[in-house]
């Protein structure tokens, strides 16, 4: 569909005074650009459906019947679409967060959870269209490129799902390990958790393992090593596509859908297992699960931490409390480890604070000796309760 | 098409523009005000020239014929002035509209800088746009639309 430039002008201008109320006659560039964006991205929706029609007949139909659109109508049938699409995005999202594991990555959580809340509140999709607000810090395997708004989001929204039905198959506990494995921190990393688990999966499946646990081992290690030792790339990207096939096929009803997704990943993975094995570095591809404590340590999670104005009036009420008050108190209204570290400083002396020691679960604890143990190798001074604590005075 | 030349491409037809000027005359010529063709196109040459600086677009009518409107009966407008004066309020009116970040409508500019220039600027444009207005758009920037300030007293701004 073509339209003159006045035509579509006309266009924006009626859409400049809806968005000004009338109560301008004027507005910045800036402004008439996002709107001329809008306009654009809304009449692109009716082209879209010529150039994707399955069927000739429908092309030739649509074809037909949007040459005697004008760029208005073109535009309000667009629009109409695009909230139709907001609803479609809204709904798969909800369905996405009955199920949501984010494997306490706070980036994973953040990009999806918060994130995504916040889009659907502030997008403007009447004057905006073509901005979809948020950064999309967490990496997909396969990152959505080339569209804009409500588009992309629906996309790395369908994305994730992907991600999230082939994590679901594995074991909460089994992906922590090997998330951990791979980085102790790996909850402050942005890391796509799907592609390392897919490369550990489809290492277990090479060598024949099943799928209860996702450890890699030195045996397995050599067993790939041979197995790849002397093939090209592309051998090695068929095997690894046809392993992944059969598992899909089995395990998640031939998903078609599933397969060609994760199947983006084949490439990188090919080409890191090849330069794995010729600077035998394998061990930094497919990961070994070496310490099962160190699941113990990830599952503590900080609760919701008290406003500022409010703790700081409950560090003074705490001052005139005896200390069974203060306990009390400590037990009622302390959610979050950092509020529980500043009343220890400003409301706890010495033998007291063996009292809220007493109060922590072994997760809690460990967390704030890990604090404690980084502040030793940084040569930082430790406050009085930090040294009871680690010195266990 | 560039955009400059896009967005110049939305303002209204010339010749509708001049014709909405000239018809203001018969409104303003009870205050002794006029313009004749020459001194209505010049204005919507300078007022080309403001939204061009500024980069602002404007649509419909625009708002010349709102600034003569409300300023025709001024005090401090007379005839020999009137041009001068009112290419100035337009010129001030687009900046102050962009300082103001698009919180006030249209007719809320209008309103105080008719207030201020009839009142402490005594009709001098340079204290309207240097003190009066800046301290306007200052107030808005930092407290949102919820201050207007006409109507305030003096030593507030």
């Amino acid at each position: 569909m073509k339209f003159s430039e006045e035509e579509l002008l006309q266009v924006v201008a009626k859409r400049v005074r809806k968005y000004t109320s009338n109560e301008s006659t004027s507005v910045t560039y800036q402004t008439a650009r996002q709107i001329l964006s809008s306009v654009l991205y809304c009449i692109q929706e009716v082209d879209f459906d010529v150039s994707h029609a399955t069927a000739y007949e429908e092309s030739y139909e649509l074809s037909e019947g949007n040459n005697n659109l004008t760029a208005m109508k073109a535009f309000e049938i667009g629009l109409n679409k695009k909230k139709d699409k907001i609803k479609r995005a809204k709904k798969l999202f909800a369905s996405l967060c009955v199920r949501f594991e984010d494997y306490h990555n706070d980036c994973y959580r953040e990009t999806i959870i918060d994130g995504m809340k916040a889009f659907f509140e502030r997008y403007d999709v009447d004057f905006d269209a073509t901005n979809h607000l948020l950064t999309l810090d967490y990496p997909l395997i396969c990152e959505v490129k080339n569209i804009q708004g409500i588009d992309l989001i629906y996309e790395y929204l369908y994305r994730t799902s992907l991600e999230q039905e082939f994590l679901g198959y594995f074991s909460k506990e089994e992906v922590e390990k090997i998330l951990i494995a791979y980085h102790r921190d790996y909850s402050g990393l942005i890391i796509n958790i799907a592609s390392i688990v897919l490369r550990n999966s489809l290492g277990r499946l090479l060598t024949k393992q099943d799928l209860n646990c996702l450890s890699i081992g030195e045996m397995q290690r050599i067993e790939i090593e041979e197995l790849f030792q002397d093939k090209e790339q592309d051998k090695i990207r068929q095997i690894l596509n046809d392993t992944l096939q059969s598992f899909v096929m089995e395990q998640f009803k031939g998903d078609i859908c599933l397969f060609e997704y994760l199947k983006k990943d084949i490439n990188e993975i090919a080409y890191v297992l090849m330069l794995g094995i010729k600077q035998h570095s394998l061990q930094q591809v497919l990961i070994e699960v070496k310490d099962p404590k160190s699941i113990q340590e990830k599952k503590y999670r900080e609760g919701g931490s008290m406003e500022d104005e409010a703790l700081r009036e409950l560090i003074e009420v705490m001052k005139k409390q005896s200390l069974e008050a203060r306990i009390e108190l400590i037990k009622k209204r302390v959610k979050s480890l950092s509020d529980l570290k500043e009343l220890l400083q400003e409301c706890f002396y010495q033998e007291e604070c063996n009292r809220v020691f007493a109060l922590l679960s072994d997760e809690e604890r460990n967390v704030l000796i890990e604090e404690i143990k980084k502040k030793l190798d940084f040569d930082e001074a430790l406050y009085e309760w930090e040294e009871r604590l680690i010195y266990k005075i | 098409m560039e955009e400059k030349q896009l967005f110049e491409l939305m303002m209204s037809n010339g010749k509708e523009q001049l014709q909405k000027v000239i018809k203001c005359n018969s409104y303003t010529n009870k205050f002794g005000l006029s313009l004749s063709s020459k001194e209505a196109l010049q204005l919507l040459d300078s007022r080309k020239n403001s939204l061009r600086q500024e980069e602002r677009v404007e649509f419909g009518e625009g708002i010349l014929s709102k600034i003569i409107y409300e300023f025709c009966d001024s005090p401090f407008i007379y005839q020999d002035n009137y041009v001068d004066t009112l290419e100035g309020l337009q010129e001030i009116f687009y900046i102050y509209k962009n300082e103001a970040l698009d919180e006030v409508t249209d007719d809320e500019l209008l309103s105080y800088m008719k207030e201020c220039f009839n009142g402490k600027c005594q009709g001098d444009l340079d204290y309207l746009e240097g003190s009066c207005l800046d301290a306007f758009c200052r107030k808005i920037r930092s407290e949102g639309i919820g201050f207007i300030g006409a109507g305030e007293e003096e030593n507030e701004i």
